[in-house]
């Protein structure tokens, strides 16, 4: 497939592009929707891959914890919740934070970098998963490019989970912005 | 070398390409960037000295925790200079491309939409700014293309490649000293820090200086 920093490079800069076109103040609601699921995956994780596991023994008796299928099932459950949260926020009916947006250029330059953020985030958290669960996904054949670049080495050091020690840190800006929220 | 006319035309491109740019965004911004771009850098230049004494006595007095004693304030001009002859030319350069983004910023806010629509003086004034860039950033450039064998050498049709691959390498080299220079611990932080401010500037934007919409 490649290496992995080309692709996280490349979903970060089409989110860059989606930013600039949705604007930053529907952008922000992504944002928070991420930093939520960030925080619901951390909190859940130790509690619902247990069920996962003996939940898929009960069918396929000889399924083991320790096997790569395994690492594909978690990494495949976490990526399609991420993603379906993401997807929610966009197709359906949007988190409304209000506001009004800073007209251009200082209102097309922080939605290239709220999208440039989301990106990350999102780029990130996909990435994490996949690192988490030793690069389980193949298309026709191929996985991950591995041993991966001295670059993504230091970069999957920055991944967002791996920013703080606790996932609870990045509830920070959500309290910022329901408490300028509440005054405004 | 001097004689191809593969770089006569790609020189017209460049001005012209340069010269588009003036005629949409009007002569009197593309004016305003170059003649201040133009002057700061010239002034970083000329008080390059007392910008870094300046830089570096506050700097260190902050870094030092604001000193009130004698000995204190001795420290700060014996403490290590922040701006020094080494990093002196990175940190002027810094500087002007800060004030260069800043004066298209500044252009944009300054003069309306319609102002200076003159095609000709547009075309012109972007050009000036095609030559300053010339000068002052594609010259930097030059190590990217230098790495390796020369880019005029690759077989036509493979510069693309080239480009593409000494610009990977280019990062790698430069990523990988950001990240040997500064702790992993650090590098979070300043991660951390970065995605706080930038939220931080959207939400105030949205919702801080004046009564929302919803």
């Amino acid at each position: 497939m490649g290496p992995i920093e080309t692709y996280f490079a490349t979903i970060a800069i089409v989110f860059v592009f989606i930013g600039i076109a949705r604007g930053y103040a529907k952008e922000i609601s992504t944002t928070v929707i991420i930093l939520v699921t960030i925080f619901l995956l951390d909190v859940i994780d130790s509690r619902l891959n247990p069920l996962l596991i003996s939940g898929v023994r009960r069918i396929f008796p000889g399924f083991s914890q320790t096997s790569s299928a395994s690492d594909l099932l978690l990494c495949s459950v976490y990526s399609i919740l991420f993603i379906g949260a993401v997807f929610a926020n966009y197709s359906g009916n949007s988190l409304n934070l209000g506001g009004r947006q800073a007209r251009p250029p200082a209102g097309t330059y922080i939605s290239a970098l709220v999208g440039l953020m989301n990106g990350y985030l999102f780029a990130g958290t996909l990435w994490f998963y996949q690192e988490l669960y030793n690069y389980p996904f193949k298309f026709f054949g191929r996985g991950i490019e591995q041993p991966l670049s001295p670059t993504a080495q230091a970069m999957v050091e920055l991944l967002p989970q791996k920013l703080a020690s606790n996932a609870g840190y990045l509830m920070i800006p959500i309290a910022l912005i329901l408490l300028l929220r509440a005054r405004g | 070398m001097l004689n191809q006319p593969e770089s006569l035309i790609s020189l017209f491109l460049y001005f012209a390409f340069f010269g588009l740019i003036g005629t949409r965004r009007g002569w009197k911004k593309e004016g305003f960037v170059f003649v201040l771009a133009l002057a700061s850098y010239w002034g970083l230049l000329q008080f390059q000295g007392r910008l870094a004494f300046l830089i570096n006595t506050v700097g260190n007095y902050v870094l030092l925790g604001f000193p009130s004693d004698q000995e204190g304030l001795l420290a700060v001009f014996q403490a290590p200079p922040l701006v020094s002859a080494t990093n002196r030319e990175t940190f002027i350069f810094l500087l002007w491309a800060v004030i260069l983004l800043g004066l298209y910023y500044v252009g944009d806010v300054i003069f309306k939409k319609n102002a200076g629509r003159s095609v000709s003086l547009g075309f012109l004034a972007g050009i000036a700014n095609g030559i300053l860039y010339l000068s002052l950033i594609a010259t930097r450039l030059i190590p990217i293309q230098d790495s390796g064998s020369a880019l005029t050498d690759a077989p036509p049709g493979t510069q693309l490649q080239q480009v593409i691959g000494r610009l990977q390498s280019f990062l790698n080299v430069q990523l990988a000293g950001f990240f040997a220079g500064i702790s992993r611990g650090e590098q979070r932080t300043l991660l951390l820090i970065t995605l706080f401010v930038i939220f931080g500037i959207a939400a105030f934007s949205l919702f801080g200086g004046r009564k929302s919409q919803a």
